[in-house]
């Protein structure tokens, strides 16, 4: 098992008041698994992603993820957690704006102390087809370059785990189809686990499980059907 | 090694991109490292050259002074330890005559031995070393003008003539003089012996300058003759109690540049610790993406420390040439008035000092959002980005501020002026609580107008400061911090010049006339009538030393210190039978003007108060030799003894004293042009007679004022300009926080000159806010400043306290404007993908 969550729960305190997000979610992920969280904006899902790569903490309940129980770890424990477990892809791509599409691929790289950061950048930037862009600034590049360059970051260290936030959400179809094809031959090659936060039914589709985010918990997308039925 | 080399490529690589809020941060670290060395190198070049010269100005390690007769060979053995060499010199105000004309000068009659310390310079060098060989004179330049002389032609002094050998350019010890009240004139004694100018009855002012044996320490020496020989009739005074005068304006100008080096030094250290929060802001985005990613925080730390410290490393140079030419700059703008040469002072305590407390700042201003990013989960730094950032755990921030106050403190405790330093460091935190509470009410305000409705635009910017939280707090502080220091500089700097040139008469008389004989003063009148000159003032004068306070011999009664010197020589003492016209009294009532009672006397508050006096009390004179005791009748009103009008500090009733041998004192006025006929007529008619050129002297002490009224004007304006620096720098720093509201406003369709308007609306209150508080902080700092520090009547200028005001609400509403027009020309597109 990858991913466990038990009884997990997530609750924010704003000067509103409190905002209970999840409560008392229970979640398994294979290795190699391909899951699909789908659900209302605000249900959570992002939340729900922050937690397993330990960007977040959970109120109440034990996060642990290739056998590594996330709620113990201070935060430096944390983040040289994510450098060899955990690929992320953000929903608004999270690239320094200041830095190259190569400089930001070569990030997560040279955060690990590799030696040819930048040439393996060049690589990965050759992979999702960008190499011809590798000198350009995020503002230089589309919203789908930009998304395959963030995809190139999430991979750099080849992480068992990718979590994607809405991997489609800001491109075009055919941009989409080609991150989508991306993410699944890099699923099929290297056995990575994908656990993708969408909205796309056809995203959604093309995982092994679908599941539901809502009421703070998730429910099997048949499952629920059923019980509403 | 790894989170090391990542860190300093991630350094430099931010570095690298640059970018419009680095270049700023960058500037303010120039400007704030150059503030804080400019100011201690100013204050030491000052100071510095002040003790350096001393000896010199003093002529020696002591200066023995006597009015009337030197002290005797057997008297200076006596005094002096064995080993020290004297050189005397007789200074009086005397008439340099050719056939037609005279010119009141200051005449310095020199021992061979002389100058002891430092070197006479002249035109040409040689009429130096021929003063002691013939009768030859080398004068002032003025003098020569005045009465059209060339080196080589003869000119009298008293009966003797004199061959003009050349120009004097520079006299080592012509502080120790006094202001000259003429130009100088210097002969060798001895052409003068036995004339009248060196003669009992002459008003001649005698200076033994000793230098001491190696091992012999100068205030001790001075204290041990102060002890063996207190009701001595002479005053000893070592280098460090120069001139009076000089040296009150030297301490207030001192004390002033030192406060101005101690405003830049905060001033500097608000800026950098403004520029690096700046810095920290900037780089929020990055140090999330870099959590998220995996980045540890040592490397976050490595990363943000190694690229201030390359930045500072990269500020530092130009900021220290910057500091240093700045001060060389005014120093060179205000030497030519001033009465020594000022070198350009650098010291490693100068540089360090402002060095520790940039590494104070510098880990004041980084810690805390350096721990707030290690405790905080990634999660939090991106949806905190666009607001305040997590706030740092409690002791760090105690740490920072710790930091900060133990830097504070060790410039106070390496200051030579202790007690200045802390009042500011007191001011200073009384202004930071006055601030931050105002901040706290202007938050809570703002929130309660965004709630409650109303004008539209008054809603939004409420809702922008209610918001802002750090946003609105940060640049506050900065901004009323700042104004609180430059309204002190300005009101106090406009206080002292105000102080220095006030005391100026502004319709001075033009002579002072001295040693007339009684039975002068009627020819003198016709004289006066003849050249169309005024007598304004006339009195007739004795000598006289005070010999017990209160029954108490002088030596020994209470003296408050700043009043010693009365008891130290003879005084000039006058006797009146009614008061002035304009005379105030403090206490007591003057005598009748048929009062054939007792002696009494009227004393200036002052030195009243000094030696502690009432009404009824004793005071007793020797005069002439003779002791006679007077009773306090009166206590005048202070008096101002550079008003230009003649006064006394002891005005005695009539009766006894009217028929003593005495000599009368005026005060003439003449029209310029007339001016030098009856000076030539005096010297010719009443030859005992001198004259000192009031005009004269009340212009050269103006000039001096005026270029220390420069000095006040140059420190005014460079921190103003500190202050402009640091606004700015707060203002741009808060564009992260104002660019999404802006954003979207403008995309919802606001034109841009509502947006500016909104802008500038929110950064006029934060203004008006920031004004009310610096103003008020930095008005009682002045006040604190002027009344235990200058002894000053806190009376400032309306201006310099309206003045910092009006720039309070000026440069925020200024500033933020250019930088709303900045944002707004960004593409909206633009705008939305940077954020």
């Amino acid at each position: 098992m990858l991913v466990e969550l038990v009884g997990v729960g997530l609750t924010f305190h704003g000067p509103a008041g409190p905002v209970e997000v999840l409560r008392g979610l229970d979640f398994t992920l294979e290795a190699g698994e391909a899951v699909a969280v789908v659900g209302r904006s605000g249900a959570g899902k992002s939340s729900l992603l922050a937690l397993m790569a330990g960007i977040e903490r959970p109120s109440c309940g034990r996060v642990r993820v290739a056998g590594i129980d996330l709620t113990t770890l201070d935060e430096d424990a944390l983040a040289r957690f994510r450098r060899r477990h955990v690929g992320l892809l953000f929903q608004n791509f999270h690239l320094i704006a200041g830095m190259s599409a190569e400089e930001n691929v070569a990030l997560p790289l040279e955060l690990n102390g590799h030696r040819q950061a930048r040439a393996r950048a060049r690589e990965l930037l050759a992979q999702v087809g960008l190499l011809h862009r590798r000198r350009h600034r995020p503002a230089e590049l589309s919203g789908g370059e930009q998304q395959r360059v963030a995809l190139a970051r999430a991979l750099a260290l080849d992480p068992p785990l990718v979590l994607a936030d809405e991997p489609t959400g800001n491109l075009d179809e055919v941009t989409a189809g080609e991150v989508l094809e991306l993410l699944f031959r890099l699923r099929a090659e290297r056995g990575t686990a994908l656990l993708l936060v969408t909205h796309d039914r056809e995203v959604a589709r093309r995982c092994d499980r679908i599941l539901r985010l809502e009421r703070g918990r998730l429910w099997p997308e048949r499952q629920r059907q059923a019980e509403v039925l | 090694m790894t989170g090391g080399w990542t860190a300093l490529r991630l350094a430099r690589r931010s570095l690298a991109r640059g970018g419009y809020g680095l270049a700023l941060v960058y500037a303010v670290l120039v400007v704030a490292a150059a503030a804080m060395v400019a100011g201690p190198v100013t204050n030491r070049s000052l100071m510095e050259s002040a003790r350096s010269q001393a000896r010199t100005m003093l002529g020696g390690d002591l200066l023995l002074e006597a009015t009337g007769r030197p002290l005797d060979g057997g008297e200076l053995v006596a005094l002096l330890p064995a080993g020290a060499r004297i050189a005397t010199v007789a200074h009086l105000m005397t008439f340099a005559r050719t056939d037609d004309q005279a010119v009141t000068v200051s005449l310095e009659a020199v021992d061979a031995d002389w100058p002891l310390v430092g070197r006479l310079e002249t035109d040409p060098p040689q009429a130096a070393s021929r003063l002691h060989q013939e009768p030859v004179a080398v004068a002032e330049p003025a003098l020569l003008a005045r009465l059209g002389l060339e080196p080589g032609d003869t000119l009298m002094i008293g009966p003797r003539r004199f061959r003009l050998a050349g120009r004097l350019l520079r006299q080592p010890d012509r502080l120790a003089g006094g202001l000259a009240l003429g130009p100088r004139v210097l002969v060798a004694r001895r052409f003068l012996e036995d004339t009248p100018l060196l003669g009992p009855a002459a008003f001649v002012r005698w200076r033994h300058a000793v230098v001491l044996p190696q091992a012999s320490e100068p205030a001790a020496v001075a204290e041990a003759i102060r002890a063996r020989a207190p009701e001595a009739r002479f005053r000893v005074r070592t280098a460090e109690e120069l001139v009076p005068q000089i040296a009150r304006l030297g301490a207030r100008l001192g004390g002033f540049a030192a406060l101005v080096a101690l405003v830049l030094l905060a001033l500097g250290a608000l800026a950098l610790h403004v520029a690096l929060m700046a810095l920290a802001r900037l780089r929020r985005h990055e140090v999330a993406v870099l959590r998220a990613l995996g980045a540890e925080g040592r490397i976050i730390d490595r990363w943000l420390v190694l690229e201030a410290v390359l930045l500072l490393a990269a500020a530092l140079g130009p900021g220290l040439l910057l500091g240093v030419l700045l001060p060389a700059l005014g120093l060179s703008l205000a030497a030519p008035g001033l009465p020594l040469t000022i070198t350009l002072q650098l010291r490693p305590v100068d540089l360090l000092l402002p060095l520790g407390v940039v590494v104070a700042v510098t880990l004041a201003a980084l810690l805390p959002p350096l721990a707030a990013c290690r405790r905080a989960a990634p999660a939090r730094l991106f949806r905190t980005l666009a607001g305040d950032p997590p706030e740092a755990p409690r002791a760090v921030r105690l740490a920072a501020a710790g930091l900060v106050l133990t830097a504070g403190g060790l410039v106070v405790a390496t200051l030579p002026e202790r007690r200045l330093g802390l009042l500011l460091a007191v001011g200073l935190m009384a202004a930071l609580a006055l601030l931050a509470l105002a901040g706290r009410g202007l938050l809570w305000l703002a929130a309660r107008l965004a709630e409650g409705g109303g004008r539209a635009r008054l809603v939004l910017a409420a809702r922008t400061l209610a918001r802002g939280g750090e946003g609105t707090r940060a640049p506050l502080l900065a901004l009323g911090l700042a104004i609180a220091l430059a309204t002190t500089t300005l009101a106090l700097g406009e206080r002292l010049r105000r102080e220095l040139v006030d005391r100026l008469p502004a319709r001075a008389a033009s002579l002072f006339l001295m040693d007339i004989r009684p039975e002068q003063r009627a020819e003198l009148a016709q004289l006066l009538a003849r050249h169309q000159a005024r007598l304004l003032q006339e009195a007739p004068v004795v000598r006289a030393r005070v010999v017990a306070i209160k029954g108490v011999p002088a030596e020994e009664a209470p003296v408050a210190d700043d009043v010693r010197w009365t008891l130290q020589a003879d005084r000039v003492i006058t006797w009146r039978r009614e008061a002035l016209a304009d005379q105030r009294l403090l206490a007591g009532a003057w005598w009748p003007p048929d009062d054939r009672g007792p002696l009494k006397v009227a004393v200036e508050a002052r030195v009243a108060r000094g030696y502690g006096l009432a009404i009824g009390d004793s005071l007793t004179f020797n005069i002439l030799g003779r002791t006679l005791t007077a009773r306090v009748a009166a206590i005048r009103a202070p008096v101002d003894w550079t008003r230009g009008r003649l006064d006394f500090v002891f005005v005695l009733s009539p009766g006894l004293l009217a028929q003593a041998p005495h000599s009368w004192i005026a005060a003439v006025e003449v029209a310029p042009a007339q001016e030098p006929a009856l000076l030539a007529a005096l010297a010719r008619q009443l030859p005992g007679v001198s004259a000192v050129p009031l005009r004269e002297v009340v212009a050269r002490v103006r000039e001096v004022v005026d270029q220390g009224a420069r000095i006040l004007l140059l420190a005014g304006v460079l921190v103003v300009a500190a202050a402009l620096v640091v606004v700015a720098t707060g203002i741009r720093a808060s564009e992260a926080e104002r660019r999404p509201q802006l954003l979207i406003l403008r995309a919802l369709g606001a034109t841009r000159g509502e947006l500016v308007a909104l802008e500038l609306l929110t950064f006029t209150v934060l203004g008006l806010v920031a004004a009310a508080c610096g103003v008020l902080a930095g008005g009682l700092l002045a006040a604190a400043i002027a009344g235990r520090i200058f002894h000053l009547q806190p009376d400032f200028a309306a201006w310099t306290l309206l003045g910092p005001a009006v720039l309070a609400l000026v440069l925020p509403a200024l500033a933020g404007a250019l930088s709303t027009r900045r944002l707004l020309r960004l593409p909206v597109g633009r705008l939305f993908a940077a954020g």
